[in-house]
């Protein structure tokens, strides 16, 4: 698969799709986190969020290839476990890789502590929010898909998670765990 | 933090109309606390999306892992089963490879027909002849052979005699070549035994009326007189059975050496002029009669009569020793002085005188000589003696005399028996001679006629090719050039034929046939110097695939098939060739590259590399002329 093709999956949201050309970068990843510091689990993880960021980039427009795609993924991989190994004081600030591009990762603070708050939701929560916000499903298949009685139901249930999420990012705000 | 999640979910989502929305934005512009709701919120609703990113690229890992996974262990469970599967089975797979093999080869060799010419186009082509059923008539093929069918000689398949115009097919496979492009199967199964058939002649011959085939009548059989140049008599006659997928031994043909004809001196005429007749032979029985001893019968000396005795020498008369203490009487006893028994006699001779019985006997001394005619005597008991010798004898001599004379009387009424055969069989081998003889005389000039005609015919093509325009000069040459094969062959097989009577060659060989089909003249071998061979094949260094190789041997008149993949056989310490059709086109190694590879009895695995013809043969005259020169 060319890069070309995987970059335009992402763009029209196949991404199990554009995952078969960019698998192989798994192992590499599992090779660079296990071998700083991380686990088999943490890799999985980081190269799920590095999908993620890069797809985004895709999707907004700011993707500028000046390495290979699957080089640039590994630049992204490696800022996210050097992100990470700050957020949990493993890693003096400011230590790098010089064997892989360095590849803007930073996300703002609020965002972090939204992701923070959307992960402290109770599991049912998390899937409406997703189903309503990144699926963009009806609430009449989010009731079904969710075991609501009715469509109301899951619009109101989707309101209770919203607010629920906003409570926790101000709880976490507060704590300053967004650090 | 207030509760605006709906205001502003609404907002982010675009759910307001334009004066919700200038509200809301106006309101937005002054409340630091909706702002930061605002914020909140859509960092909130980024935290979801991109939750639902992570998780479909989570599945999607898992599903591919899990892909991964099945097929690792797939493998690696389909290659423990196999494994064990082998070990379990191991016997069973090494011995049975085997097995298959040769059942495989036996699909293939009973899923193909019976008969399977390497290539249609170049198989011999069938003369066709037409002739009157009710009448018969006489063939003469091109090789020299005469097929002789007598009136009413078909029948259909109901047995009822056929009239009116019948139509033969019929061809001749004469040496390696022919039955390489033939297909015909040259083994013989004997007991389960297989024997290579070497040929002295081969035939197929077919009837039709009406374009269907129709039958010999048994009352009637067609009579083949097949030409060829093997007078050996071992070769035994056999017809193809091609229901039954074998040659059927029917018994002999008769030869004959066309030069000799109504010369032939059958094998009991000689029998009888060395003496012998059948199965009885006289010479030892008279030689029998001859060493009977003749014994004299003894003579009872007279009373009265002089007598005398005298040595013998040892071995001058047998008959005189034959019994003891005979005596000599004097016969004539005027002649007789009683004082010549006193006097000295310095020699005494004895003669036999010319009557049977009756010697002389001669005492010759210094003063005189004397001789007297006298006859063996016994008196008393030597008599007795002798006469009882005499008589057991006699009874010996008797029944000897009697015995030979019962023999000679079988002698002799076998001698008059096989003269009488011998005069019939002769009788007749000099009519079958003549007939034949007045057949060949009437073939040699038909042939010349066709010879003639055939002349005529390539000088007209000739003489066309001249006048034709120059595009067609390269197909008339190549027509020519194929004319120019066939008469060729036509004028090789012409030369046995110049000279009527001088065909010092030509054989010919006999036989009446019972069935259309393919006639046979062979005698099946299994020479001891052939060994097998894996034989693997290619050609310019690649693998060539050749479905009916054959193996031909030079001073063998038969050519021995192998199915692909199947061992050879071939000849230690003679000139092989190998021939092989594949995709049209001819592959050969040749007499010259088999020698050269030095195969011993000790061989057992052979890649030939093979040669082949630049294009595909067109005609059964391309490959015979093509082969020929090699």
């Amino acid at each position: 698969m060319t890069e070309e093709e995987i970059i335009e999956h992402l763009q029209n949201n196949k991404y199990s799709t554009a995952l078969k050309g960019l698998y192989n970068v798994l192992p590499l990843a599992k090779k660079y986190i296990t071998t700083n510091n991380g686990t088999t689990d943490d890799a999985a993880d980081i190269f799920q969020d590095a999908l993620v960021i890069l797809c985004k980039k895709v999707k907004e427009g700011n993707l500028t290839l000046t390495v290979p795609l699957k080089t640039y993924l590994m630049g992204i991989v490696k800022n996210c476990w050097l992100q990470e190994l700050r957020l949990r004081k493993k890693l003096p600030q400011g230590e790098t890789n010089n064997d892989l591009p360095s590849i803007e990762v930073n996300e703002e603070p609020g965002f972090v502590l939204a992701k923070a708050a959307f992960d402290l939701l109770g599991e049912k929560c998390r899937q409406l929010l997703i189903l309503f916000y990144f699926k963009k499903e009806s609430f009449k298949n989010i009731a079904t898909a969710l075991a609501f009685s009715d469509e109301k139901i899951a619009k109101n249930q989707k309101y209770r998670c919203l607010q629920k999420a906003k409570e926790n990012y101000v709880t976490l705000s507060n704590n300053g765990n967004h650090e | 933090m207030n509760n605006n999640t709906i205001k502003i979910n609404n907002y982010l989502q675009n759910e307001m109309n334009a004066e919700e929305r200038a509200a809301f934005e106006i309101l937005l512009a002054t409340d630091k606390e909706l702002q930061y709701e605002l914020e909140v919120q859509r960092n909130i609703v980024n935290a979801a999306i991109n939750a639902g990113m992570k998780a479909e690229f989570a599945k999607a890992i898992r599903q591919k892992i899990i892909v991964r996974r099945f097929i690792q262990w797939g493998s690696i469970l389909l290659v423990a089963i196999v494994v064990l599967l082998i070990f379990i089975f191991r016997d069973n797979i090494f011995t049975r490879r085997a097995k298959v093999e040769e059942s495989k080869q036996a699909v293939i060799l009973s899923d193909k027909p019976f008969i399977t010419p390497p290539s249609a186009i170049i198989n011999i082509p069938y003369s066709e002849y037409s002739l009157d059923a009710a009448k018969g008539d006489t063939i003469y093929y091109p090789s020299g052979s005469i097929l002789c069918f007598p009136a009413n000689a078909f029948v259909d398949g109901s047995g009822n005699i056929i009239k009116g115009t019948v139509n033969i097919t019929y061809r001749e496979f004469a040496d390696p070549i022919d039955f390489f492009v033939s297909g015909v199967p040259m083994d013989y199964d004997s007991a389960g035994v297989k024997y290579n058939f070497e040929s002295s002649g081969m035939c197929e011959i077919n009837a039709y009326k009406d374009n269907k085939p129709i039958f010999v009548n048994q009352q009637a059989q067609p009579q083949i007189n097949l030409s060829t140049n093997n007078r050996d008599p071992k070769h035994n006659l056999y017809y193809l059975d091609t229901v039954r997928r074998n040659w059927k031994f029917i018994g002999k043909d008769k030869i004959t050496e066309v030069k000799d004809l109504v010369k032939v001196k059958t094998p009991e005429m000689e029998n009888i002029s060395k003496g012998r007749a059948g199965n009885v032979s006289y010479e030892s029985d008279m030689n029998d009669y001859e060493l009977l001893p003749l014994i004299p019968k003894p003579i009872k000396a007279t009373p009265g009569r002089q007598a005398f005795s005298i040595e013998i020498e040892p071995g001058s008369f047998e008959e005189l020793f034959i019994y003891n203490k005979q005596k000599f009487e004097v016969i004539d006893e005027t002649t007789y002085k009683r004082s010549d028994a006193d006097e000295h006699w310095d020699n005494m001779k004895l003669d036999k005188s010319i009557t049977e019985g009756i010697y002389i006997v001669t005492f010759t001394n210094t003063r005189r000589t004397v001789a007297y005619k006298v006859r063996p005597v016994l008196s008393g008991t030597d008599y007795d003696a002798a006469l009882k010798l005499f008589n057991e004898k006699n009874q010996v001599y008797d029944q000897k005399k009697n015995n030979r004379i019962v023999k000679e009387k079988i002698v002799a009424d076998s001698i008059i028996s096989s003269n009488k055969q011998a005069d019939e069989k002769f009788k007749a081998d000099k009519e079958r001679n003549e007939e034949l003889n007045r057949l060949i005389i009437a073939r040699n000039k038909k042939l010349r006629e066709m010879q003639q005609q055939q002349k005529e015919t390539l000088a007209k093509q000739l003489k066309a090719n001249e006048d034709a325009a120059k595009e067609q000069q390269r197909i008339w040459d190549q027509q020519a050039e194929a004319a120019k094969a066939q008469q060729l062959i036509f004028e090789k097989q012409q030369q046995k034929f110049e000279k009527d009577n001088s065909l010092s060659l030509e054989i010919v060989r006999t036989f009446g046939i019972t069935s259309f089909g393919y006639w046979n003249c062979d005698r099946p071998q299994y020479p001891r110097e052939l060994i097998t061979i894996q034989a693997i094949f290619t050609y310019d260094n690649n693998t060539l695939i050749l479905p009916s190789a054959s193996v031909a041997y030079r001073g063998f008149n038969g050519v021995v098939p192998f199915a692909y993949l199947a061992p050879i056989r071939v000849f230690t310490g003679r000139e092989n060739m190998i021939l092989g059709i594949n995709d049209g086109l001819f592959y050969y190694f040749s007499y010259k590259n088999f020698a050269a590879l030095g195969i011993t009895k000790d061989t057992k695995k052979v890649t030939f590399n093979m040669q082949r013809a630049e294009k595909p043969f067109s005609s059964y005259v391309d490959i015979r002329s093509f082969i020929e020169r090699l």
